[in-house]
């Protein structure tokens, strides 16, 4: 045992926590060392002085006065007031914050979207699809609903147009747009 | 009133936090010259003492619900106080520079009781009292706690780590190097 080892047994030598062992080891320091003894003396001496150190007692009023203090707080505001109170385990205040955030972000990211359609890359290099946001509806406004006529009477015609000509993407809305590259 | 002292601390606690203000007048008597001895021996002040004392049971009257039974109320208790002592020390600190500069006449000088005179201590008392409040006093805050609650409060180290929040080992290890600091600082 060096000296360190022994410094740092030295409280629980004192307190007899010492494994058996480590006793024998701590005695055969002191044996060896006086100065070693003389500090386990001293440091019990201050032990033992701290234990009978007087008691410090409460002044006679202490209770008057604690019992006005605990008036002061049960009137407190902050004890009683509304504020105190949590929604959904937040603060009104914190709340009030998280809202505005949140509805601020909601407005950056509907500011951030794209506004002039959507562009699909295609399989081939060259060329992409471009949908335009705002599709032109499907029933033209100088067509009356009563004119329209259904799927059934209508398939005939589809059959015929197919055979005629390919699928005009123009006029659904969506356009062949070449690579720039 | 005289059977409370068959209740333990925790037992007081659950029937005050039920609303019996006699239990937590019980728990006051059990605790505050505890609490005085521990506080004045680590600010040196008997008045700011009493102040941290009485802060501290007003907060466990008004915050009796955040006890859980999970802990001793001791432990409680004394981590209550030891914080505003703690949180005393730094206002201390803060204003000490400002109180030297703006010291007036007027000025409230707060005696220190002469411990050295007090018949009750006796000729076995190796060092003198005053000296190891002074000397308690040169010692770092994260030492002088820990010390003042083993050997003057003669708490276990169990109930030291939990009230600072402190591994167990190193509670150990500051106890044993706070008395070796004090030792020599007694010696010089």
């Amino acid at each position: 045992m060096d000296r360190y080892q022994f410094e740092d047994c030295l409280s629980d030598y004192i307190e007899n926590n010492l494994s058996p062992s480590k006793r024998k080891e701590f005695e055969e320091y002191l044996k060896a060392h006086s100065s070693g003894e003389e500090l386990v003396d001293s440091v019990r001496e201050l032990m033992d002085s701290m234990k009978s150190m007087s008691e410090i007692k409460a002044s006679p009023d202490f209770m008057g006065k604690l019992q006005q203090r605990i008036e002061a707080e049960k009137n407190r505001p902050s004890l009683q007031s509304p504020e105190k109170r949590t929604y959904l385990g937040f603060a009104p205040f914190h709340l009030g914050m998280m809202v505005v955030v949140l509805v601020g972000l909601i407005f950056v990211g509907m500011e951030l979207l794209p506004t002039n359609g959507i562009t699909i890359p295609t399989a081939q290099p060259n060329i992409e699809l471009s949908f335009p946001q705002d599709l032109p509806d499907p029933v033209p406004p100088d067509i009356k609903k009563d004119e329209m006529v259904t799927l059934e009477q209508d398939s005939s015609a589809i059959k015929d147009q197919d055979a005629k000509a390919p699928f005009d993407l123009d006029k659904r809305g969506a356009t062949f747009v070449k690579d720039q590259k | 009133m005289a059977n409370q002292f068959q209740f333990t601390d925790e037992e007081l606690m659950a029937r005050f936090q039920s609303g019996d203000e006699n239990a937590y007048n019980e728990l006051v008597f059990r605790y505050r010259d505890r609490l005085m001895n521990f506080i004045y021996r680590f600010v040196n002040d008997m008045e700011q003492a009493e102040d941290i004392v009485q802060e501290t049971l007003a907060k466990v009257f008004t915050h009796r619900h955040y006890y859980k039974e999970i802990a001793k109320v001791s432990t409680w208790i004394y981590t209550i106080a030891g914080n505003y002592a703690k949180t005393e020390l730094r206002k201390r600190k803060r204003r000490k520079t400002i109180q030297l500069s703006h010291m007036g006449k007027e000025d409230k000088v707060y005696e220190i009781p002469d411990l050295e005179q007090e018949p009750d201590i006796g000729v076995h008392v190796q060092f003198s009292e005053q000296k190891i409040q002074n000397a308690l006093q040169s010692l770092p805050v994260h030492f002088r706690s820990p010390v003042i609650l083993r050997d003057i409060q003669e708490l276990s180290y169990e109930d030291i780590s939990k009230i600072l929040d402190v591994p167990l080992g190193t509670v150990k290890s500051r106890i044993n190097r706070a008395r070796q600091q004090l030792k020599s600082k007694l010696k010089e």
